[in-house]
């Protein structure tokens, strides 16, 4: 337990004030303390001091969080709680008693196949029908979720990019960010899939990598400087190129007709990595398109559920997580529900149609590519 | 007492399933709260409606099952803190604002409201419900009436008790008793809404509390100055009201909170013995400007050294966060310590504040600790801040001895009070005779009247004894 211990300072200082837990979406939606942040720190409290053994039941309420860092946001004392969620869930993997078994499954199906889905390589690409070259200054890294899920995102990824003649290419030797596995603690399955990556970075001999996932993004940016000693690659999230290549003439929007968006942050993009702007400014700049936002929007946004490892252990209690945010969208009178992470995309589609909303969910991706 | 089976299995009969635990992890989260004193309940239930709350209390009462009655838990005396077990009612579930009423100027909700919920629904209206207490963000309306909650406003519009016109109690054995209504003036016998606010749980469940609603002021000035001597702050404060000048705040932090402060401004405040937060509030911008005004002028005569002064609602929002934010800085300097809260809310006659915190401060060095103060010099509430290290028995010993010292000297030599807003919770308990003497014995007598069988909240406000060092500064499991 090496790697909590180093946060035991951060735990004791913690006052148990609570303002964490009123915005925690974990909390909001079951009201038991233990599955607050507060409540957490309780719990690892306990268990630095020798006063509570991390018992499954234990352990499992430190999984019970969707990441999406809303804690740190709240938190007056600057303890940023999910920074000692997550040194408590690289202490359990490394003992062997975490993550929860939904998640441990998942990460071994990710080891084995280096994808969620179980699925080939063949089939991860499936969607690309466009011949593009072995070698690219950039590096179009698609992701898991859109490669296997959402390929008219991926093909749409592919079109923007082509349209504004960038030099870039897709490796077809892509596999999982890795996480999945990092945000259960499991450090050494994260670290092999970073090193393959890096490996076929290398290859393609990009200097920059563009993603259009959130998830993989913070996963680069944030995770992969930690596990990996030399990791010096440029890495941006699309809309920051799509934002850079509008901005100077090199990508032209059309006007397709009056529409009415709002945009939901990925906690990983926007709190982790502090990209608020960049998609703003992407939508505001399709002519006929506006942009409203909702009551909680940027570093308050609320979160879809889908994060931390948290869609895999509550699939259910995390659509349920997504029914407020589509809720919160449809007050603002948007047609449509535009986010820049697939995950939160699937989730919040999922409890769009749930709740047989007349709101649409799509990528910023897809938006940008249907006015090309 | 039952068993925990036994309790369990009675519990989901009442509230059901998913609103009772006695999951490890779920009892251990409830074991504390914002005091960070810590014992662990036999289960805890979540009730939905009086009638509940009504059941679980009349087979507590048979049955002598301790019922501890939380809120956001975020009480700072440990008012949440199961001492002898038993089920810990989470009245989160209760949360309904029944009722806003602008020509009876109340609101009638259930005691699991969030405060700023409730603020942020009357603001839509151009009302507030004042007393703001630190914990805003996050405590309830039943733990702020439990605990009569104040915060820096107390000045101007009074502390919860102020503000609460009535109450729906569910007493031990069941019964349902209504204190007051909604009527604004009431002069017709004993006061029992005033006795059950700031009761910490220990006389019954609150399941409706009827609260009187005021017009929110729409424009602020402030006034930050720094005096070099605690006596200026005083005279400074004492001629500002003086002059007719009602200000919403008045707050003073000390030298080492200025330190505090500076770390993490970039404009550095001048170093003094006190810095005050005067904040003035009003319904039509000229006055506000004209009072905050004056008060500089005021501050200014009397010595302050720089004075900072402004009117821009933005500019005094990030002052005023400093000042609210100043309990969380303090954590960073006590670390694995933990606060030694029954120091932490004496109230003094105000004349007395300098002595007091000159007094203080030699104490606290004649015992090798560093205290720090801040708190309202409107209305005598000082705050004192040191910690100890709980794992340390020589620590606690010297915390036990430091802390009467000290509360001793608040009540028997400058006529004090241990407790302005924290109230007593169990972590000042073994201190209250000090204060109350022989009026104690009503205290207990009147705890008796309403729970004979000692079943709510026990530990709280020294109606039972408990020996000085438990709970108090030992985290005990």
């Amino acid at each position: 337990m090496e790697k909590l211990e180093e946060f035991k300072t951060k735990i004791a200082m913690c006052n148990l004030c609570a303002w964490c837990r009123v915005t925690c979406p974990v909390y909001s939606l079951t009201r038991w303390e233990s599955d607050s942040p507060r409540g957490r720190m309780t719990l690892l409290r306990g268990i630095v001091y020798n006063l509570l053994e991390p018992t499954p039941e234990v352990v499992e309420k430190i999984y019970s969080c969707t990441s999406c860092a809303l804690c740190n946001i709240n938190c007056d004392a600057e303890i940023d709680p999910l920074d000692v969620f997550l040194a408590a869930r690289k202490a359990f993997a490394e003992k062997g008693i975490g993550p929860p078994p939904p998640n441990r499954k998942l990460d071994a199906r990710i080891e084995r196949y280096k994808n969620p889905y179980a699925g080939t390589q063949d089939e991860r690409f499936q969607w690309l029908d466009v011949a593009l070259p072995g070698k690219a200054d950039n590096l179009l890294y698609i992701g898991c979720v859109n490669s296997f899920r959402q390929p008219e995102t991926s093909k749409g990824a592919v079109s923007i990019l082509s349209a504004a003649g960038v030099d870039f290419t897709v490796s077809k030797e892509e596999i999982c960010c890795g996480m999945h596995p990092y945000w259960d603690g499991k450090l050494e399955t994260a670290k092999a899939l970073a090193e393959e990556n890096v490996a076929m970075f290398d290859k393609v001999g990009a200097s920059t990598v563009i993603t259009p996932c959130a998830g993989c993004y913070s996963t680069f940016t944030k995770a992969y400087p930690e596990l990996l000693e030399n990791f010096g690659f440029n890495v941006k999230h699309i809309s920051e190129v799509i934002r850079d290549l509008v901005k100077a003439g090199e990508l032209q929007l059309k006007d397709k007709g009056e529409l009415t968006v709002t945009y939901h942050d990925p906690c990983h993009m926007g709190r982790h990595c502090g990209l608020y702007d960049p998609p703003r400014d992407v939508i505001k700049a399709i002519p006929g398109v506006e942009l409203v936002e909702m009551e909680h929007n940027r570093d308050a946004a609320n979160c879809c559920g889908g994060g931390g490892g948290y869609f895999t252990f509550k699939p259910e209690s995390a659509v349920r997580i997504a029914e407020k945010r589509i809720r919160e969208a449809e007050a603002t009178g948007a047609k449509l529900l535009v986010t820049s992470c697939p995950l939160c995309r699937t989730n919040l589609d999922l409890a769009a149609k749930r709740l047989e909303s007349p709101l649409k969910v799509c990528d910023l991706v897809d938006l940008v590519a249907s006015h090309l | 007492m039952l068993s925990q089976e036994e309790i369990y299995r009675f519990l989901t009969g009442v509230v059901g399933e998913d609103d009772v635990t006695v999951n490890a992890a779920d009892l251990y989260a409830y074991s504390m709260d914002a005091s960070l004193r810590i014992a662990l309940p036999t289960a805890v239930a979540r009730p939905e409606s009086r009638e509940e709350v009504v059941e679980i209390l009349k087979w507590a009462n048979e049955n002598r099952v301790p019922i501890v009655p939380r809120g956001a838990g975020t009480s700072l005396s440990g008012q949440a803190i199961p001492v002898k077990g038993g089920v810990v009612l989470d009245m989160c579930k209760m949360d309904r604002i029944k009722e806003i009423s602008l020509e009876d100027r109340v609101a009638v909700v259930e005691p699991g409201v969030i405060y700023d919920e409730l603020n942020r629904e009357l603001g839509k209206l151009g009302y507030v419900f004042p007393p703001d207490p630190g914990s805003a963000i996050s405590c309830t309306v039943g733990g702020m009436v439990a605990n009569n909650a104040s915060g820096i406003r107390a000045l101007k519009y009074g502390a919860t008790v102020d503000h609460v016109l009535g109450l729906e109690v569910v007493l031990p054995g069941g019964k349902v008793i209504r204190t007051g209504g909604r009527v604004w003036k009431s002069s017709s016998g004993y006061n029992l809404t005033k006795l059950m606010v700031g009761s910490e749980g220990s006389l019954g469940v609150f399941t409706e509390i009827i609260l009187k609603i005021t017009p929110k002021p729409r424009y602020y000035g402030l006034t930050v100055p720094v005096f070099e001597k605690l006596e200026q702050a005083l005279e400074a404060s004492t001629e500002i009201i003086r002059q007719g000048i009602m200000p919403s705040a008045m707050e003073i932090l000390d030298d080492l909170c200025i330190m505090i402060l500076n770390n993490v401004l970039e404009e550095k405040l001048p170093t003094g013995e006190a810095l005050l937060f005067i904040e003035n509030d009003g319904y039509s911008e000229s006055p506000v400007a004209e009072e905050s005004k004056r008060v500089k002028e005021i501050c200014e005569e009397k010595g302050a050294q720089k004075v900072v002064y402004t009117t821009d609602p933005e500019r005094i929002e990030e002052l005023m966060g400093l000042r609210h934010t100043l309990y969380n800085l303090l954590a960073k300097i006590r670390g694995e310590n933990i606060p030694l809260n029954n120091i932490q809310d004496f109230a003094v006659p105000i004349s007395k504040i300098p002595d007091v915190v000159r007094e203080f401060k030699s104490i606290a060095q004649r015992y090798g600790r560093l205290i720090v103060m801040f708190g309202h010099i409107g209305d005598g509430n000082i705050h004192f801040g040191t910690a100890i290290n709980p794992w340390s028995e020589e620590d606690r010993k010297v915390g036990v001895k430091f802390a009467r010292e000290l509360a001793e000297a608040v009540v028997k030599k400058y006529g004090g009070t241990l407790s302005a807003e924290h109230g007593l919770g169990v972590t000042k308990s073994s201190l209250v005779e000090l204060e109350h003497g022989d009026t104690l014995r009503y205290m207990r007598e009147i705890k008796k009247i309403f729970d004979p069988n000692g079943i709510m909240n026990p530990g709280v406000m020294g109606l039972i004894e408990i020996p000085e060092d438990e709970f108090v500064y030992m985290p005990v499991v």
